[in-house]
This record gives structure tokens, sequence and C-alpha cells, in this order.
């Protein structure tokens, strides 16, 4: 078959990127030597791509193989980016010069900030997208802004390695990748991000297909390269729901959801000339997504067809997230509810096809038929493509370091759903996180970790190194102890600076932020001015957690048409009520501060990556065993695995620093 | 370890002695030991510093030491006082709140050993210790003294947790249907309850030692009646000092007496005193105490007891939760009260610590009533002072808490975080409730998920 007409049968409305195609095509010539080959054209892998092409610039090269460059960015499950917690980490992605949010800003077709009604430190945002515009977008930056970067069209099959000589880890260093083209990329460090596809393999009702995607082959190769080097493998699932046909679907009985008017962007460049995708925010026009309800006679369809559902067969024994059960799931273990919400989420404007959010399901095809056509508007729907559950390969994350480069191979990166996680944003914070460390392992600097006070994607890659998922990790905002720290609001001011100093911010994000600290110390003085009569100044008035903004003009009596003015720029608006979440939050905040300075004590104190943790006798047996199987790198880490007792550390540590540090005589 | 901030410990041994030394080391440890003397000595590295302890009139030194030259390498202060375990958990408690932290086993070795001031010999066998002394206090953990507080936390502790996963459920998923944020009534009211219990147990508890690792037989009885000797012979050391002047046993003193796997510890209590000075108040009230947390007491009598002294005995134990057991020594001896009188029914032992009569039958009886479930009413708990201040700590957590709650529910990001807080500080005791446990507990209870 035709590579055109494979292509529009699968992804209608993608043909008009063949061009793109064929430039990809020409793209994946000769050339055998890279500084870093990225395995993979996902969430991660993007992002990886990304980061180590613009961090290496004209000084070096990277490759990402693909199975099919056009399914880059693809987003393989719902149409959305960000929620609670997951919005956090797509602005942080954004602050330290990542390619997510551009991407989202552009493509987005629905803008809503989560838990209004909250305090900021818990506001997240999210945002349907056009799947296929999302994906082109992705391909459009990786293309366009890395000259650098070359995308192959092939399947990585093995990983070459050279014994390291080490005695300790790691045993082996990368020194290429083999296709199965026959073609051998040499490399020095190599990023894997191969997603479900590791050994995927999809059911729906009693049928199993093996594949990591509807229609996509599985990698089945690379496990058993990774299996031969000694990683230990384990396996996970997820599920994904049916989609619809738009214009088989009744919205006239069905509530609708709007965006927020007017919307907020991911990225701090949106809007301005800066952001790489255009400066038009939003790029696209904004749509609803629709509610219905699951009912009675569903959940006993669902009830008498449980033997043929693969998780309670015994087809499927991996464990699955329990913060995203399968709609059988959800009826077995909840069996008092009478009825459970669907979101009917547009996947594009051109496209007609409708994801259902909250009925993801692997039970046979002709269950779900009468199950979908008995949900409120979706009577006469047409499915277009069936719900299923995908078993897949992941690493078990004790065999990362903070890094994210394994403790076996020297120059291996692991990032993204082989890591256990789940979620677009889980993943392409771990992209990019691999894809600086690996170039700055090329430029011979130094690694780049974020700590849990700095970073959702410090605590969730911290979680991870710490302790190995039972089930797809999910960042929640109940994972991060310095969670008041840790905003949407303020991504910036946490991580631009970093970004600035690896060279991964744009001038124009750098610049933006220093004009942004500069306008709030001015607005901070002027409400330090304005006085309060009968004492206090407008600063005080702006601690009150019992006052809103606007109520505040008024309360000043002769100050107050001062303050209205001030207000009265939106910009400025903006400002203050960054100012005002930081003076409710001070005192928190401040204990979350000094948390957080005994901690980064611990983290300053270095394990050497050679470290024998058998040889210490006086280790109780449980903690030799836990510190032998993650190798933690600081004394912090260290004191995060599970089994790890105060004295544990202390014996630890005086054999940590027995060895680097001169004794002097006693006396 | 953290090696940047200022610790604390009991360093004298456990159990009353004539004097008791608080040790801190860190950078804040001059001031802190400062801070519970008045007048405020001025102070004058390695000089002894006369003062007195604040709010309680009874007299004490300071000797402070200047880093590098300290046993720690940073600078240390060491607190004199009397030596009664209430007195010196007092001001363990003051010096904890005023932001010591009690220092982990062999953490002071240890910070001596990183500051250079011993070498990579000494440090292993620091290692040795550390690692040995915590197994030890593993031990103790599971011991049924600290199991019924572990217990009595864990349950609290449970409920905080079913409480947090409420509300972090309404921050998590409040955007996903079937998560109905508990009402703020209803919230309130279970925080106030746990909260009441923290009180009720901290005003029904005893405290006790810093180190009560194991078991505490104490032997009580009249001056000269040999229990020093009986120490002595039981353990098989000359730690007692053995005379025949009443009252020798003033700075004496606790022992560990161990068979093949378990130890207790021997506590003499200290000699009664008529006269009524500051310091025989003092005493008596730490013998009091004493007495109050034994798990074992030994009555010990010999040949000059009668009736009426063994009531006397009996009288001051009345309310000592403990075993009791009548130890009646210098059986060797003709006179006195072979065997007890029909009204009581407590077991009795003749024994002679000079001659070793008996001896072996005593211990045997001693590490059986030991290692038994202690008579103990069961809201009486032992707490040391580690726990109190965790306790305290958890307590005003949750007022701050009660707080939010009454001025508006909509921070419940705030509410969050002071629980917890409490919820660590309860975890400290009981086992830590992680972050991972409490999205267990919201997934196990709410449908959520698309």
């Amino acid at each position: 078959m035709c590579a055109v007409h494979a292509l529009e049968s699968k992804w209608p409305g993608t043909v008009s990127r063949f061009d793109r195609m064929e430039y990809f095509q020409s793209m994946t010539d000769q050339a055998a030597y890279f500084d870093i080959v990225v395995v993979g054209g996902g969430h991660a892998g993007a992002e990886a791509a990304w980061a180590a092409s613009r961090l290496l610039g004209d000084r070096g090269t990277v490759a990402m193989i693909t199975m099919d460059p056009a399914a880059i960015g693809r987003m393989s499950c719902n149409p959305a980016i960000g929620g609670l917690a997951k919005g956090q980490i797509v602005r942080e992605i954004d602050a330290l010069g990542g390619l997510m949010a551009h991407a989202i800003d552009a493509t987005g077709i629905q803008f809503r900030l989560l838990n209004r009604s909250k305090g900021p430190a818990v506001q997240s945002p999210r945002a349907q997208a056009d799947k296929y515009r999302y994906a082109q977008a992705v391909q459009r930056l990786l293309t366009e802004h890395c000259p650098n970067l070359q995308i192959i069209a092939d399947i990585a099959d093995d990983i070459l390695v050279d014994p390291s000589g080490h005695h300790e880890a790691p045993a082996w260093r990368v020194t290429g990748i083999e296709l199965k083209s026959g073609r051998k990329l040499t490399c020095r460090c190599a990023i894997l991000t191969t997603g479900t596809f590791l050994r995927g393999l999809m059911h729906t009702g009693e049928k199993k297909t093996e594949g990591g995607r509807v229609g996509e082959q599985a990698a089945v190769g690379l496990s058993g390269a990774l299996i031969k080097l000694g990683f230990e493998l384990q396996r996970l699932k997820t599920g994904t729901p049916p989609r619809v046909a738009r214009e088989t679907v009744d919205f006239s009985s069905l509530e609708p959801q709007h965006g927020d008017v007017p919307p907020i962007p991911f990225s701090d460049l949106s809007g301005t000339v800066a952001a790489p995708l255009g400066s038009r925010f939003p790029g696209l026009a904004q749509v609803p997504c629709h509610i219905t309800y699951t009912n009675a006679a569903i959940h006993d369809l669902i009830r008498a067809n449980l033997h043929r559902a693969p998780m309670y067969s015994g087809q499927i024994i991996s464990r699955g997230p329990r913060y995203c059960p399968s709609i059988e799931d959800k009826v077995v273990r909840f069996a008092d509810k009478t009825q459970h919400q669907i979101f009917l989420e547009p996947e594009g404007l051109d496209t007609n096809e409708i994801y259902c959010n909250g009925i993801s399901t692997s039970l046979p095809v002709d269950v779900q038929e009468r199950m979908v056509h008995s949900v409120a508007g979706l009577e006469k729907a047409v499915i277009l493509r069936h719900g299923y559950a995908v078993e897949y390969d992941f690493s078990p994350t004790h065999q990362i370091g903070a890094t994210l480069e394994t403790h076996r191979a020297d120059g291996l990166f692991f990032a993204g759903q082989l890591n256990g996680t789940s979620g677009y944003e889980e993943a392409a914070g771990q992209g990019l996180m691999a894809g600086i460390n690996a170039a700055l392992k090329i430029r011979a600097q130094g690694p780049f970790v974020l700590r849990r006070d700095q970073a959702y994607i410090g605590v969730m890659i911290d979680d991870l190194i710490t302790k190995t998922p039972t089930e797809p990790y999910r960042m929640f905002t109940s994972r991060a102890e310095y969670r008041l720290t840790l905003r949407s609001d303020n991504t910036d001011q946490r991580l631009t600076p970093l970004a600035a100093e690896l060279g991964l911010a744009e001038p124009a994000r750098v610049q933006r932020l220093e004009n942004k600290l500069a306008a709030m110390r001015q607005l901070t003085q002027q409400m330090r001015a304005l006085r309060v009569p009968g004492g206090g100044t407008a600063m005080d008035l702006l601690r009150r957690p019992d006052l809103e903004l606007t109520a505040l003009p008024a309360m000043l009596g002769p100050d107050g048409p001062q303050l209205t003015a001030l207000l009265a720029d939106p910009a400025r608006q903006i400002l203050m009520q960054q100012i005002q979440i930081e003076a409710r939050y001070a005192g928190y905040i401040l204990r979350e501060k000094h948390a957080a300075e005994r901690m980064a004590e611990l983290e300053d104190k270095i394990i050497s990556p050679n470290m024998n943790f058998r040889a210490i006798a006086e280790l109780r047996a449980e903690a030799r065993q836990a510190l032998e199987k993650f190798r933690p790198r600081t004394m912090g880490q260290a004191s995060r695995l599970e089994g790890i007792t105060p004295a544990d550390l202390m014996v630890l540590t005086v054999y940590v620093s027995g060895r680097h540090r001169p004794v002097s005589q006693p006396g | 370890m953290h090696t940047e901030d200022t610790i604390a410990a009991i360093s004298s041994p456990a159990g009353a002695a004539g004097r008791g030394i608080i040790r801190l080391s860190g950078p804040m440890s001059w001031t802190m030991a400062q801070s519970v003397l008045r007048p405020i000595p001025v102070v004058r590295p390695y000089r002894w510093l006369d003062a007195w302890l604040v709010e309680i009139a009874l007299p004490a030194g300071l000797i402070c030491f200047q880093a590098p030259r300290s046993f720690t390498g940073q600078d240390v202060a060491e607190l004199h006082i009397p030596g009664a375990p209430a007195l010196l958990e007092l001001i363990m408690e003051k010096l904890l709140s005023n932001g010591a932290r009690q220092a982990e086993a062999g953490e002071f070795s240890a910070r001596a050993f990183l500051n250079g001031k011993l070498d990579l010999t000494e440090a292993e066998g620091i290692a040795a210790t550390i690692s040995a002394r915590s197994s030890h206090q593993l031990r103790a953990a599971a011991s049924l003294r600290h199991g019924r507080l572990h217990q009595w936390v864990k349950q609290h502790a449970d409920d905080l947790a079913d409480i947090l996963a409420l509300v972090e459920a309404g921050i998590d998923f409040s955007d996903e249907p079937g998560v109905s944020f508990i009402a703020l009534d209803q919230l309130q009211r279970r925080i106030e309850s746990v909260s009441g219990a923290i009180q009720t147990l901290e005003s029904r508890s005893v405290s006790w030692e810093a180190l009560p690792a194991m078991p505490a037989v104490v032997l009580l009885g009249r001056p000269n009646v040999g229990k020093s000797s009986l120490l002595n012979a039981l353990s098989g050391t000359d730690r007692a000092i053995v005379s025949p002047v009443a009252g020798t046993t003033r700075d004496a003193l606790s022992l560990e007496l161990t068979d093949a796997s378990r130890s207790v510890r021997l506590v003499d209590a200290a000699g009664v005193e008529d006269q009524n000075t500051a310091m025989a108040n003092l005493m008596n009230d730490a013998r009091r105490q004493t007495l109050l947390r034994a798990d074992v007491i030994l009555l010990v009598m010999d040949h000059a007891d009668t009736p009426v002294t063994m009531r006397t005995l009996l009288d001051e134990v009345r309310d000592a939760n403990a075993w009791k057991i009548i130890v009646r020594n210098k059986s060797d001896l003709s006179g006195g009260l072979r065997a007890a009188p029909a009204e009581h029914s407590l077991p009795w032992i003749n024994v002679a610590a000079k001659t070793g009569l008996n001896l072996p039958a005593l211990r045997e009886l001693i590490f059986d009533y030991a290692y038994r479930q202690a008579p103990m009413a069961e809201e009486c708990l032992t707490l040391n002072g580690r726990h109190q201040h965790l306790l305290r700590q958890a307590q005003l957590a949750l007022s701050r808490a009660e707080d939010i709650l009454k001025t508006s529910g909509q921070f419940p990001e705030l509410l969050a975080a002071d629980l917890r807080l409490a919820l660590d500080d309860l975890g400290s005791i009981s086992g830590a409730i992680s972050s991972d446990e409490i999205l267990g507990r919201i997934f196990g209870s709410f449908c959520i998920g698309k």
C-alpha cells in the first residue's frame, strides 16, 4: 500500500503534511555518528530531542529514531494537556525552555483554569487540543527550530555497548543503536522514550493484538536488548476509551462545558512575537465539550459481561492506574453509584472524532457497542475506534538516577512511560530532563537535577528514583511537600534563571522575567506607601484572606483612587495577584523554605557512584539491600528510601565521609 | 545526617542520680543552654559557670566548649543540673521547644567524626555502636512500653490521615465527579476529636527518661536493707557503692541485666531523706516518678523488717502500675518475716546477696515478670520528652487548622499543610504516613478518574 494512502486512512487530514514527510525522509541520510540518539518521538522523545538539540547547537548532533515521523507528538489517549498538578509541569517545562507549552498554546481549542475556587497554589491550567494540529506543531518545532536534529524513520532494535571497566556500577558504556534496517548509529548518549511500545499488547475483550497503539507495531527487539544488558523489566497496563463520530452524536440534550474567557496560555511567551509558532493566542477557534452519563442499564450490562473483560478474566495481570479506572472497574468497585460522568471531548476542529472521557474499557467490541448506544446522546453514535487496554514493559525505576541515566549503562537514559509514569506531561518533563542531562554530559558539564522544593518535575523524578511505581505514576499536588512554593504562577521565577544558566532559555524569556521582577518590586513599594486610615498600609490589607483585590480601594480612604489607578492596568493586576498570593502564604512558604534548607544540606552530601554498599557491615541487611538496589547519589535520596532509619543514615555518613575527608589526629 | 542544627540529649545515665547532664552541640548550643538559665551567664569557654534554672529555683552549672576545641568539633554546651529524671526532661522539653533537636543515637560521635575529631578506626567503632544502639531501640520500640503508645498514636494518626485524604481529595480531584469535599462542620468536629484525644493523653500520662529502652525493675526498701549488694550480686559488677552506712546509694544507680536474649534495667530507688531541703524534695519526687514508671518493683526486706515496715513499703507502691515481688534479703540471718502474711498474695522469694543463695531463681523471676504484659491502667502511657514535644507540636498544628476552618473554608491547601504537619509529628512516634498512602485512601474511598 502506498504510504500516502496508509497515512490518509489512519489519520484523516494529515496528508497535507506529506511534503514534510518527504523532508523527514530526505534527512534520513548517511550520517552514522550522533552525539545523542533519542529513541521514540512521543512527548518524552520530542522534548528530549528539542532540549538536547538546542543545548548542543552547532557543536553537536542529535538523531531521533521513530517508526513513523508523522506520529511524532501524537496524543494516543485523551486530547488534552495539563490538568491538576500536570498543568504546573507544563508551565515548568515552559519556564525551562521546553516545547510542550508552545505546541498546546498554538493548537488548544478550549482553555480552563482548574480549581479556581481554591487557593492559587493548587490551581492548574488545562486545555483541550486539536490533536492533529498538536502533533503537527510539535513536528514543526522540531524541524524548523532544531537544525542539528535528524529524524530517522526506523525501529531501534539493539543497544550497542562496551564494558565500562568499572568495578561497581555502571557495567556498560553505550556506543550506539542498531536499527531494524540493519543500519548502525554510533553515539555517546542514547535516550530511550519507548512509551507503551516495548512488547506492547493490546486487549479488546478476548482479542489480543501486538502493538504500542492502534495500527502501530510493537517494539520487541529493544526489550530483549535491555534484558541482555541485565535490566529488569516489569509490566504495566493502561487503557483508553472508545471514540465516536461527531455527526452521529445528539448534543441537543447534553450539557455543554465552555472554556475560560479570556483563555490563559501555558507559555510565558505566547501572545508575544517571541512565541515560536506565531504570536496569535489562542491560535485556534474555541469550542465546548459536552457532559453525559452512564446509567443503571449500562452498569448491568457491564456486570453481565465482566467475564469477558481482560482485567477480570485473568487475561491481564499487570497493574493499571487506580486514579484512571476503566468503566468496568468503576462499576465493580463503586457498585452503589448509579451513574458515572462522561466528557465528550472533540479531538480537533476538523476531525469528526469525539473522545469519550470516563469510559476507558477493554470489554469486547459487541459490549462496547451496546454500552455506548445506551448513553444519553450517543444512542445512534458510530464508534470510530473501540476502547482497549494495553500492556507494556517498563523499567523499574531503581535502575535510573536523578539525571535519568541508568546505573547499569553509562550514557543510556530512560524517560517517560518506560519509567512507569503515565501522562503526556509527566513524560515530557522527564524527556526534557533527560535531554538536558545527555547534552550536559556531551558538553562535559555537571548534571542538572531539580530538587523537590524547586519543581514538580523534581518531585516526580525523586519519587521515581526512591520508590519503584507499582501502578502508572501520575503527578498529584499532594505528592509535593512544598506545594505552596511550587505554584503555576511562579514557574518563571523558580526555573527560568536555571534555564538561562544552562543556555536553554530564550533571551525574550529572560528579559520578560527581569521586567516582571522589577515591576513586582515597584508595585510592592507602591502598596507599602498607600496608607489605611487608622494605621497600616495597603500591603497589610493584601495579606488578609477575607479581602478581594477589588474591595481594597474602598478601604483606603484618601489613598483609594491611587490604588484604583494601579489596578486599572490588567498586566499590573496580574502582578498584584501574585504579590497577594505571596503575602497570604508568607508564613507557610517560610516554613517550607526552612524545611527545604534542612533537606538541601543532605542533598549536598554526595555518595560516590562506585560506592560498595554491600561492604558496610554495620548497616542492617534491609538498609543495605535498599541502598544497593536504588544506588542513591546523595544522602538526601538515601534518606527517602523505604526501610532506611536515621541510624542507617548516620552509619552511611561515616562511610561516605570517611573516604573523602582527610582525618586529622584526635585531640 | 544534618550537622548544621543544634542537637541535645541527656547524657548522664538514665535513672535517678545526684547530677544530670544535658549536652548540646551545634551553632546555637550556647544560646540554647543560656536560655534555660537565670541570670543568663556570660559565656567564658572551658570555665564552670554557676547559675540557676529558669522558673525553678535550683542550682545549675554550665560549661561551654568552643569549636573546634570540643568533643564534636562544634560549639558544645554542657548543662549540669540535679539528676531527677522529671527535671532533666523538663529542661530537655524547654530546649526542644527553643529549637534544639533531640539527638539520634550516636549523633554526637558522628559529628565528632565528621569534624575530624576521631580517626577512621574509632569511627568504625562508632558505626558499630550506632548500629547496635539502633537495633536496641528498634527492639525497644516493639516492647510493651512503647508498643501501647505506638498503638494509641497510630490510631489517631490514622484518623488524621483519613481527614487529610478527604481534604486532599477535594484539592486533587475536585474537578471530577463523585468527589464530595467533606462538609466544613464535620471536618471541624473530626479535627477537634483528634486534638482532644492528644490533650487527654498528655494530661494522663507520666513522663519517662529519654532512653527507656528496656523494662525497668526498681528496687525499693529501707536504707541499708542491701539493695546495692543485691544489684551488684545480680549483675556481677561492682558498680554500686556498697557500704554499711545508710544512704550511700544517693548517687546510684541503674544498670543493665541481660540473660540470653533479653535485657532489663535495674534501678535503685534513691533513699528517702527526712530533711526538708529542696534537694531532698527533688529526690523524693524522683523516687515517686521512678516507681510510677517501673515495670517490676522488688520490695526488698531483711531480718529487721516487721509487718509494719512492710505495710509502709506496700503503701508507697500502691499506685504503681507494676508487678511487685517481695525479696527477703539476708535470709541467712535469723529474724524478720519468712513468708508473706496471708492477706498478701504477692510473689515472695528468700535470697542472700552475700552468699548468692537463690539469686539465679530471682533473676529468672525478674525476667519472667518484666516481659509479661504490665498490669497497667489503659489510659496511662509513658512519654519521654521527645514524645511530649511531638504531641504538643501536633496539637499546635491542629489548632491552626481549626483557625483556618473558622475564618474561611477557602484555603484547603493551607488546611492540608497544617494537617500534614500534625500527621508528620504523630508519624514520628508511630511510623510515617506517606503521601502515597494518603492517595491510596482517596482511591480506596472515592470513584476517581475519567
